[in-house]
């Protein structure tokens, strides 16, 4: 019984032709894995950043879940939207990052439960993620760290 | 050796022979075939407009000169250019020429279909037109070819007609509008005069056969000039029939559209020539100015004269020379010039910045048509193809290509002589692997061997009679000589063929050689004799001839042995039918009998053949007897033979040995022809290129062409690879000059791994090349018939064609590694060996996954069971033929999941953490606030589920006995129901976010706000005027235990009942007559306090004195909310209530009398209750603090009190005035810290309201909001299903209960309170509370009634609908009181005076009521409308209720939008329940019990005593309370009790509460705190009385009194 936090937040966007941006998010898991809580789906508000060219959301996501099987991990994805004046939307973007959830092994041979958390930001043209997973008791005794990268 | 030479001689002279006679034939049939071609001219010219063969190699070169001639006059054609027919530069483009020919058949054939049926289609319409087109078409097409005769003839054949003839159209009016009348004349006469076209219409192989001819014949071309002036007649001619148009008429052959010519090529040099005498080439040097500008004119610059002239675009000056003087030959040539003598130029068009839009915009939309379209990478065909591994840029592999040389077998500039010497060599490499094999000695050997075997076993044997082992044995052995034999046979025959042709062709070069008098080959071929014994050799030849005939006789003799068993088995058959001959064939038998041996005697001696039978003839039914073999013809054939494969005996053996030794003739001793293919061969050199993967990776040095035709390359070539090499080829190319053709590609085979450089030797792999090349000179060229023969016959066809030696083989690493990828990645290598069907082509890729169809492929196929490739396949099919194996019918995505869980479902389903996560995410009540999940599975315990799975195995079972009446339980139940759908709907409304939940953005300050703050620095201070700051709020979620307090501000009270003496026995003790003295005295007879007691928490202040006390005292009570939960939700929902209770402190003295020490004083100190105020905690979180002055709430008896009247003793006073008698208490709750208070629901709920009404409404709340945001204005509430309802729809008359109004039937005034009475009965209960969120729902008076309970908006709604149907003027005021905060209440008007209900406790004040709890007046609603208060003022005192005024009141319903009609979603009537008196006596004695037992236990030390006496009093007075609705009875009433009890000093109070459950009873009897009395000798009274009213409303009277007896 392994479980898994995904703590993060979606920081912003750029890179896209306009800057009235949202976001719409959602995490998609194999059949294995079992949402304890948190919302594994959601919407940021729109951004419409009067300086500078990201749109920051600052997006929380924090998901709980447990796994009975290592096939199916999570996997984000992201759609990034535009909102014209006239409150029309349009898909400007989408990527998913995927399986490479960058696994470190974080080596921890202790009963107790730890937490490790990395947080990785990159600024790839569009959007920015911030994602920390915190894996508990992967059988019991193996902790990993799990990095996530965005790749948009 | 002699018969040779003799056989070279006369090859010699065969072939001198030869080639002369092939010459005359040539002519002969030149000579013929044009006589023919004139002949038929006349038939065929019909056929001139479509081809014209311009037969250049034919082309005479007088008539070649000529045309040039001619063409000089017409300047600016081009027909100079390809006219003159250069014989021997045609033979250079013969093959290019072939090569058009075929394409253009090609292209023919595909046309021919598509225009034919275009032509049926198109006849009848086109006809006239083509007749008229087809004329002219001939000096069109003339043109066209002349250009490009290839252009020319794809042109003419396949496009449609109709495009034909509007092209031929137009060129016709070209052709007809230029020329002048003089040019067109020479142009029709002239012009066809020099090169006739000559017309040929054979077919393509005929034409090529004459060309054949033409080539061989090249030195003699004097002898062709006889044809050519035929060809000159001929052409002449031909004019003259193009005229006669009628005859195009005639249908079209394929040919019509086709027209075939040579390319011609025009020597350089010549071109040149021509080209300077056609051509204008202008000078480049710099025009003089006076030439340019007209005469007597000079140069005017208008830059110089200050005009504007752009700037001219840069032009080389060479390049504008050029131009002018070109211009300049031109007529008119000085137009062009401008007033400077300069070309006139437009400014330079180039601009400086790009006037083409930009691609991007950023804003702006791109034009969909300019837009980029994204197509997805495409993958390489070679992506897959990489070795794994592979990118790793160290670990790759390397093939080595060593290309060590290449010989040619034949090339294009072999001479004849080559050919021969060719062949030679070939045929004696194969003799030198033959002679090194020596399969004739072998077999030679063989054959003796087993003949001795043969002839030992039967010596050995040769008495004894053959057993059949043996006979087995001997006829095996006989089969296996007769075998060897035939081998050696073939062998021997075929080593002497090849001798005899290696002889054949040495014969042939020699002859060669001295025809042509030079050498060209070093071959030189010796025969060496070697000389044998004549004598032992004829005898080795006679014995090896007898042995043979030997074996071939006892063959023939053993066959015909067979033959006739198999003769005589079916004479046996013939003979039972026929048995009456016998005797006449048996004399016949014996006849022919005596003949055949007669016959075998005499023809060989040494056959020793005994025949046991002879055959005989026998009549012609019976079957055919074999003949019996001719043994002597055996030997006549076996000779034969043997001398035709095997030397003669005697003669000698003759080895040939073949040496490069001849000298080869210098160059300047050869004939030109010779000297030029020499020269030919010098110019060419060779390299190879080689081909990885069909990319060229790497090529050979480019080697010089040997006379040997040999080249040596020896260059190994390193190719590090990274993909999986799929093809390995040399392109060999031939140099000549710069230009270089591909002569021949060689595929390679990929090697294996196991191949490794230095392990391989150089393999030879043969090429060839179809190409076909011919030449002018001694070389033979390619694919060119060729014959040796004298007579030509015998031709061949020799191919460009050689070997290429060279290996491929995998590298080696420093480490002696081969870097080879493993075989696995190589495709293509899977495929085993042969015999071995491949499955998918087999079966096909579908039948893949049918078992049947693979065991089939598998058993076909013979796969090797024991091969480790093959294990998978074995396995299935054992599995497959073992059993029925099903495939499955599904199909699954993640199938090998299973596998791989750590636990199962069961187990992630049992684990008690993941279910209390999930259910604390699903904000399920119980788990809704849990906080701390803990981390360890053993850590959770099975009781935190406990309570859950209770309700929901109870959920719908209700506990009755906590409710003491059925109908409630019922209630209770519906009510619980409500509220969970609703709060499930509220759950999930809240995660609806709106931006301010989740942005929270600081205000920047403004200028304003930074002026005020500015101005409050410089502001005095004013310590003794301190301001209100404002209390920074918390938000609820980020709070613990102990986080809240509850303060409670006691600041005075009013009218504070005071202790009345008991006068009626004075003097009966002296304590009680010294206090009442005080009393009387001081006028102090309270000392009352207050006590705070808020979730069990208890507090009081100091005692004060007298009856309107002032404490002015803080009380900190702390808070805690249910489950540790703070969350806005969960404190909403906090039932608790703030209870302030008023106590007297009495002091009781008792005196001890002490014989020892004299008196002391005893004191007891006792509390009284006197009243009490209760302030919902959800009032307080809501309005965040609760600031005025409250009625307390005292019972209407207090015994042992008065109200002091001491001002208002002797009172007219009217109603209203006695009304606001009581007593008060000042108060300031609040929570510290400020906790946030929950916003309404936000969402959006359904409605059947008309759009426009809620649009309306939407506004009039707004505009509200924005003028007055303290005014509550409601316009629109939410019903109990969720639904948004116009408010005007809950008012509507109703008729209250009947028995109420019977009560006084003829005073309706009368009436009215009770109404209010039996309203407020009806229990409080929050909609807060209730639903646990902020939103306000609102039930029908009916919903109202059959739940029996609801806040003050349902009581104040019934009320006024009571109130309506009681003919009176009644209104709903929305407004905010005190407690409870934005309420209802209702307004009535009566007498010309507006009464202010409070629906809630039944009371009524008048409009200028200075203790009226109604704080604000909002805004009044009745049936028809509702009117906004737009006054100054809101306080009920100061307003105006005269709705009539529209400055005073907006209407929501005006002229402007006038009331739709809404109907009432209030029932027409509502229908009451009658009393159940029963059921409110049981409900009575229950309750007593109850509290009876509850008392008990709250004394647990004391012993607690009833009095009976009292108890029964106290219960008669109760009825009679109700009655009177507790209003001034006590006077009576005391009387009468203190009579009944004289000794008691009693204390005691009715309490009158809504029944809805036993809790809040218990409660308010335990804050009285009656049970607290400490005395010793106290006895306690205790009466309930249930009131029942209709509809299950009951009125609960307890009175509680303690008794302590005097």
């Amino acid at each position: 019984m392994a479980e898994l936090h995904i703590i993060g937040q979606i920081i912003g966007a750029s890179g896209f032709p306009e800057k009235t941006l949202f976001c719409k998010w959602g995490i998609h898991t194999g059949e294995a894995w079992r949402l304890l809580s948190g919302l594994k789906e959601g919407q940021t508000q729109v951004d419409s950043p009067q300086i500078g060219d990201i749109a920051y959301w600052s997006h929380p996501i924090d998901l709980h879940y447990a796994t009975k099987g290592l096939q199916g991990w999570p996997k984000i994805h992201l759609e990034v939207w535009h909102q014209d004046s006239f409150g029309r939307c349009q898909l400007y973007g989408y990527g998913f990052l995927g399986e490479d959830f960058n696994e470190k092994e974080g080596g921890r041979e202790t009963e107790k439960q730890s937490e490790i958390l990395l947080t990785a930001a990159r600024h790839l043209n569009s959007a920015q993620f911030t994602c920390s997973c915190v894996i508990q008791r992967i059988m019991q005794h193996v902790y990993r760290a799990v990095n996530i990268h965005t790749s948009i | 050796m002699e018969a040779l030479e003799d056989g070279e001689e006369d090859e010699r002279e065969a072939l001198k022979r030869h080639l002369r006679a092939e010459r005359q034939k040539r002519k002969k049939r030149l000579l013929e075939q044009s006589s023919l071609q004139k002949s038929r001219d006349a038939d065929d010219v019909k056929d001139v407009t479509s081809i014209q063969q311009y037969s250049a190699d034919e082309g005479p070169s007088e008539k070649a000169d000529d045309s040039v001639v001619l063409s000089k006059s017409r300047t600016g054609s081009q027909k100079v250019l390809c006219a003159p027919g250069l014989t021997s530069i045609t033979q250079h483009t013969h093959h290019l020429d072939d090569f058009v020919k075929r394409r253009l058949e090609e292209k023919l054939k595909a046309a021919r279909s598509k225009g034919e049926s275009l032509q049926d289609k198109e006849a009848s319409l086109e006809f006239p037109s083509r007749l008229h087109s087809l004329k002219d078409r001939d000096t069109v097409t003339r043109f066209d070819r002349e250009a490009d005769a290839d252009r020319a003839g794809r042109r003419d054949s396949p496009s449609p007609l109709s495009t034909r003839v509007r092209f031929r159209e137009a060129a016709r009016q070209v052709g007809k509008g230029l020329p002048t009348a003089e040019e067109a004349f020479n142009f029709f006469t002239l012009n066809f005069d020099p090169d006739p076209p000559d017309v040929i219409e054979t077919s393509s192989r005929r034409r090529q056969k004459q060309r054949k001819t033409t080539d061989e014949d090249e030195e003699h071309e004097d002898v062709d000039e006889d044809i050519q002036e035929e060809n000159e007649t001929q052409s002449e001619e031909a004019p003259l029939v193009q005229t006669q148009e009628d005859l195009f008429v005639i249908d079209q052959s394929p040919q019509d559209f086709l027209e075939i010519k040579k390319a011609e090529y025009v020597g350089y040099q010549k071109l040149l020539q021509r080209q300077s005498e056609l051509l204008f080439t202008p000078s480049f040097r710099t025009v003089p100015t006076s030439i340019k500008l007209p005469e007597n004119m000079k140069p005017r610059y208008l830059e110089d004269e200050g005009l504007y002239v752009g700037e001219r675009p840069p032009v080389s000056l060479t390049n504008e020379n050029i131009l002018e003087n070109r211009i300049l030959k031109m007529e008119e040539g000085k137009k062009w010039f401008g007033d400077d003598g300069r070309i006139i130029a437009l400014p330079n068009p180039i601009k400086e910045s790009s006037t083409r839009p930009p691609l991007f915009h950023m804003e702006e939309a791109l034009d969909p048509a300019l837009q980029t379209v994204y197509r997805k990478a495409v993958k390489s065909k070679y992506a897959n193809l990489y070795i794994a591994g592979g990118a790793d840029p160290e670990g790759d592999y390397q093939l080595d290509v060593d290309v060590s040389g290449l010989i040619f077998s034949h090339h294009p500039l072999f001479s004849r002589e080559h050919v021969l010497g060719a062949r030679l060599a070939q045929l004696y490499d194969q003799y030198l692997t033959r002679q090194r094999n020596n399969l004739t000695g072998h077999l030679t050997d063989k054959l003796n061997g087993l003949r001795n075997a043969l002839r030992n076993m039967l010596e050995s044997h040769s008495g004894l009679n053959p057993t059949q082992a043996l006979q087995q044995r001997i006829s095996e052995y006989n089969l296996e000589v007769r075998n060897t034999r035939h081998l050696r046979d073939s062998e021997q025959e075929k080593d002497r063929t090849l001798l005899k042709n290696i002889v054949k062709v040495w014969k042939a070069i020699k002859a060669l050689r001295e025809f042509q008098k030079f050498t060209n080959t070093p071959y030189k071929l010796y025969l060496r004799r070697e000389n044998v014994d004549r004598v032992s050799d004829e005898q080795d030849y006679e014995d090896e001839i007898l042995a043979e005939v030997v074996e071939l006789e006892a063959e023939t003799e053993e066959e015909y042995q067979n033959k006739l068993a198999e003769y005589k088995k079916r004479l046996e058959e013939w003979k039972l039918c026929r048995k009456k001959q016998k005797a006449k064939k048996k004399k016949q038998k014996k006849k022919k009998k005596g003949q055949a041996q007669d016959d075998t005697e005499g023809e060989d001696e040494e056959q020793d053949v005994s025949e046991s039978e002879g055959p005989t003839d026998e009549p012609p039914p019976k079957p055919e007897p074999p003949e019996r073999p001719d043994l002597g013809s055996i030997e006549q054939w076996v000779r034969e033979k043997t001398l035709r494969i095997r030397r003669k005996p005697g003669e000698a053996i003759l080895i040939p040995e073949l040496s490069a030794s001849a000298n080869i003739t210098a160059s300047e001793l050869c004939p030109r022809a010779e000297t030029a293919r020499r020269e030919d061969v010098a110019r060419r050199s060779l390299f190879t290129k080689i081909l990885y993967n069909d990319k060229e990776v790497s090529r050979t040095d480019s080697r010089s062409l040997n006379t040997d035709f040999r080249v040596h390359f020896g260059q190994i070539f390193n190719l590090k690879i990274v993909n999986c090499p799929q093809s390995i080829s040399l392109q060999v190319f031939e140099e000549i000059g710069s230009s270089c053709s591909l002569l021949a590609q060689v595929f390679l085979p990929v090697p294996e791994p196991s191949v490794v450089t230095g392990s391989v030797p150089l393999e030879e792999f043969e090429f060839s090349s179809n190409q076909r090349v011919m030449f002018d000179h001694e070389g033979v060229g390619s694919d060119v018939p060729l014959s040796f023969e004298a007579d030509g016959s015998n031709k061949q066809s020799l191919l460009t064609s050689g070997k290429v030696s060279c290996c491929v083989s995998w590298g080696i690493g420093d480490d002696d590694v081969p870097l080879a990828p493993p075989i696995s990645q190589q495709p293509g290598g899977v495929h085993s060996g042969m015999g071995c069907l491949d499955a998918v082509s087999y079966i096909g890729a579908s039948g893949l996954y049918d078992m049947k169809k693979i065991g089939e492929w598998a058993r076909q196929s013979r796969l090797d069971p024991n091969d480790p490739k093959n294990a998978s396949i074995m396995q299935l099919l054992k599995v497959a033929s073992s059993g029925e194996v099903t495939a499955p019918e599904y199909f699954r995505l993640e199938h090998l999941q299973e596998e791989f869980n750590f636990v199962t479902d069961e187990e992630l389903e049992k684990s008690g953490r993941f279910r209390l996560l999930k259910l604390r995410n699903q904000e399920v009540a119980e788990f809704r606030n849990y906080k701390f999940i803990p981390a360890l599975e053993r850590e959770v315990t099975d009781t935190v589920f406990q309570e859950y799975e209770k309700r929901l195995k109870e959920g719908e079972v209700i506990d009755t006995k906590e409710h003491l009446d059925s109908h409630r339980a019922l209630v209770a139940k519906y009510l619980q129901k409500i509220r969970e759908s609703v709060i499930n709907r509220f759950l999930l409304a809240k995660h609806h976010y709106l931006l301010s939940d989740l942005v929270i953005e600081e205000e920047i300050p403004t200028i304003g706000i930074l002026g005020i703050n500015l101005f409050k620095l410089a502001e005095p201070k004013r310590p003794l005027k301190p301001q209100r700051k404002e209390r920074k709020k918390v938000t609820a979620q980020n709070l613990s235990d102990g986080d809240i307090k509850l303060l409670v501000n006691i600041i005075r009270a009013y009218d504070i009942p005071v202790r009345r003496l008991q006068s009626n026995k004075p003097g009966q003790s002296s304590h009680s007559a010294l206090q009442g003295s005080i009393g009387l005295l001081d006028q102090i007879q309270v000392r009352p306090f207050v006590e705070v007691s808020f979730q069990r928490t208890v507090l009081q202040t100091a005692t004060a004195d007298g009856p309107n006390p002032c404490w002015n005292e803080e009380l900190q009570l702390p808070f805690s909310a249910p489950n540790g939960d703070y969350s806005t939700a969960s404190l909403q929902s906090v039932k608790d209530e703030v209870f302030i209770n008023i106590f007297d402190e009495v002091v009781h003295e008792t005196v001890m009398n002490d014989k020892n020490r004299g008196k002391s004083i005893q004191t007891h100190i006792e509390k009284r209750w006197l009243g009490s105020v209760k302030i919902p905690f959800s009032t307080i979180y809501s309005q965040s603090k609760i600031d005025g002055t409250f009625k307390v709430n005292t019972p209407a008896v207090l015994l042992g009190y008065s109200k002091e009247k001491s001002h208002f003793t002797n009172s007219g006073f009217d109603i209203l005035r006695s009304l606001s008698e009581g007593t008060f208490i000042t108060l300031f709750i609040t929570v510290d810290p400020q906790l946030v208070p929950g916003e309404s629901v936000r969402e959006k709920f359904d409605t059947q309201e008309d759009e426009r009404l809620l649009q309306a409404s939407e506004r009039f709340e707004r505009d509200a909001a924005q003028r007055y945001p303290e005014r509550p204005c409601i316009t629109t509430v939410i019903d109990l299903s969720g639904k948004t309802v116009f408010i005007t729809r809950y008012i509507r008359p109703l008729s209250p209960p009947k028995e109420l109004l019977d009560e006084f039937p003829n005073n309706p005034l009368e009436a009215t309170p009770l109404v209010a009475r039996f309203v407020s009965l009806i229990p409080s209960l929050p909609d807060q509370v209730s639903f646990s969120a902020t939103c306000d729902l609102w039930s029908t008076c009916d919903q109202f009634l059959t739940l029996l309970a609801g806040d003050e908006e349902e009581h104040a709604v019934l009320l006024c609908n009571y109130f309506l149907s009681m003919g009176k003027k009644a209104w709903l005021i929305i407004g905010t009181a005190i407690p409870e905060g934005p309420t209802a209440y209702v307004l009535t008007l009566e007498q010309n005076l507006y009464l202010i209900w409070n629906p809630s406790s039944g009371q009524f004040y008048g409009q200028y009521d200075t203790f009226c709890p109604l704080q604000a007046v909002g805004c009044l609603v009745n049936p028809d409308n509702v009117w906004f208060n737009i006054q100054q003022y809101t306080s009920p005192m100061r307003v105006s209720f005269d709705i009539s005024k529209a400055h005073l009141w907006k209407p929501f319903f005006s002229r402007t939008f006038s009331h739709p009609g809404l109907s009432s979603i209030q029932p027409e009537e509502l229908v009451y329940r009658r009393t159940d008196r029963a059921a409110a006596a049981e409900l009575q004695d229950r309750i007593e019990r109850i509290l009876k037992e509850k008392i008990m236990e709250w004394r647990p030390r004391q012993p607690t005593r009833w009095n009976r006496y009292c108890t029964t009093t106290l219960k008669q007075f109760l009825p009679k309370l109700e009655l009177i609705r507790g209003q001034d009875v006590a006077e009576g009433h005391r009387h009468e009790l203190q009579s009944l009890l004289g000794d008691y000093r009693i204390s005691g109070f009715p309490l009158n509460l809504a029944f809805s459950e036993i809790r809040p009873i218990i409660e308010a009897v335990y804050s009285t705190g009656i049970h607290s009395v400490q005395a010793s000798n106290v006895e306690f009274a205790l009466a309930v009385y249930v009131h029942p009213y209709p509809n299950n409303v009951m009125s609960v009277w307890i009175y509680l009194a303690s008794l302590v007896l005097t």
